[in-house]
């Protein structure tokens, strides 16, 4: 699989769009999972997964293989979807859990019992969804989440506190 | 739900989610540009080329001594035809211009680069006047920049007489 994506990698280098989609197909559910919980709207989450294939054919031709091509592919996902994230006024300005999310718009591959849980974060405050998913999920650093988003690390550490406080709470209901 | 509870369902979230429909046709229309994009990259370097050589005529003119700047009225027979007939073809060009063509946005530093070449042959030919591999040399990057504005433009047709 490795060197079916590198070969993919090289030759979409090169401007072939096939191995483009070949590389599209491989990572697009990693994409849409960072995107759709970081942003909690289908819509959104796909206009930002399109965002991030663009923007990775933009930048293709400048990646160098110091890092393997799902891990650059990721941070550019990570990236983008938190400067969307910072972008939308009403992700950041709602911090309420009353808003009913999208259940019901994604095929997930996790277990019956995963998801309730993927359920819950939908319901998680913004802020506290975003460090969530970043620390717990996509295994950054408090110091790195704060960083991104833009808040203290105190705040991130506090929020993730509180998000795994709401899942626990909500969880136990079911 | 407890703690160990959550991290158990923490680590059983599957890294993929797929989205409902697919959205490579959103992301593939947007990807045909990226080749197209190759062209100014060769346009840079084929403006280093033309500054290098630009460059390299006036470091030897300069090592030449007693320049003599001349105007036009003292310049050479063939030199002066090659002007006349190459500068009233640009100016023409320009002047049926009506529109600059994608991918050309830098042009008219593009021309100033070719001008500034022009001008490092023209000193040249005022030292050696009529030499044909210099008045070669000037033909052929009138004709460059010529064909450039070609591509780079585009023109309104000739009204038909």
């Amino acid at each position: 699989m490795a060197m079916e994506i590198a070969q993919a990698v090289a030759a979409a280098k090169e401007g072939d769009k096939q191995a483009f989609y070949h590389l599209y197909q491989q990572f697009v559910g990693r994409v849409y999972a960072i995107c759709w919980r970081l942003l909690g709207n289908k819509q959104k989450a796909e206009d930002a997964s399109q965002e991030i294939f663009i923007k990775v054919w933009q930048q293709l031709p400048a990646f160098r293989g110091d890092s393997s091509f799902g891990t650059w592919l990721h941070t550019i996902a990570t990236r983008t979807a938190i400067d969307l994230w910072r972008q939308d006024k009403h992700l950041r300005l709602t911090d309420s859990s009353d808003e009913q999310p999208e259940l019901t718009d994604v095929t997930t591959e996790c277990s019956s019992t995963a998801a309730p849980l993927e359920q819950a974060i939908q319901r998680l405050p913004a802020q506290a969804r975003a460090v969530f998913v970043l620390f717990a999920l996509e295994g950054y650093q408090h110091q790195e989440v704060a960083t991104m988003l833009g808040i203290a690390e105190g705040t991130s550490k506090a929020q993730y506190f509180r998000a795994r406080q709401l899942l626990q709470e909500w969880l136990a209901d079911e | 739900m407890n703690e160990q509870q959550l991290d158990k369902a923490i680590s059983a979230l599957a890294p993929d989610v797929m989205p409902e429909r697919d959205l490579w046709a959103g992301i593939e229309p947007q990807l045909a540009n990226r080749l197209s994009k190759a062209k100014p990259v060769l346009w840079h370097w084929a403006t280093a080329a033309m500054l290098g050589l630009a460059c390299l005529v006036s470091w030897q003119l300069a090592l030449l001594p007693g320049i003599q700047s001349s105007n036009q009225a003292s310049m050479p027979t063939a030199e002066l035809m090659l002007l006349q007939v190459y500068e009233t073809q640009k100016a023409n060009q320009l002047r049926q211009t009506v529109a600059i063509a994608e991918g050309f946005d830098n042009w008219q530093q593009q021309l100033q680069v070719w001008d500034q070449a022009i001008a490092q042959v023209r000193r040249a030919l005022e030292l050696y006047p009529d030499e044909p591999q210099l008045l070669a040399q000037l033909q052929s990057l009138y004709q460059q920049q010529l064909a450039y504005i070609q591509r780079a433009t585009l023109q309104q047709p000739l009204a038909m007489s």
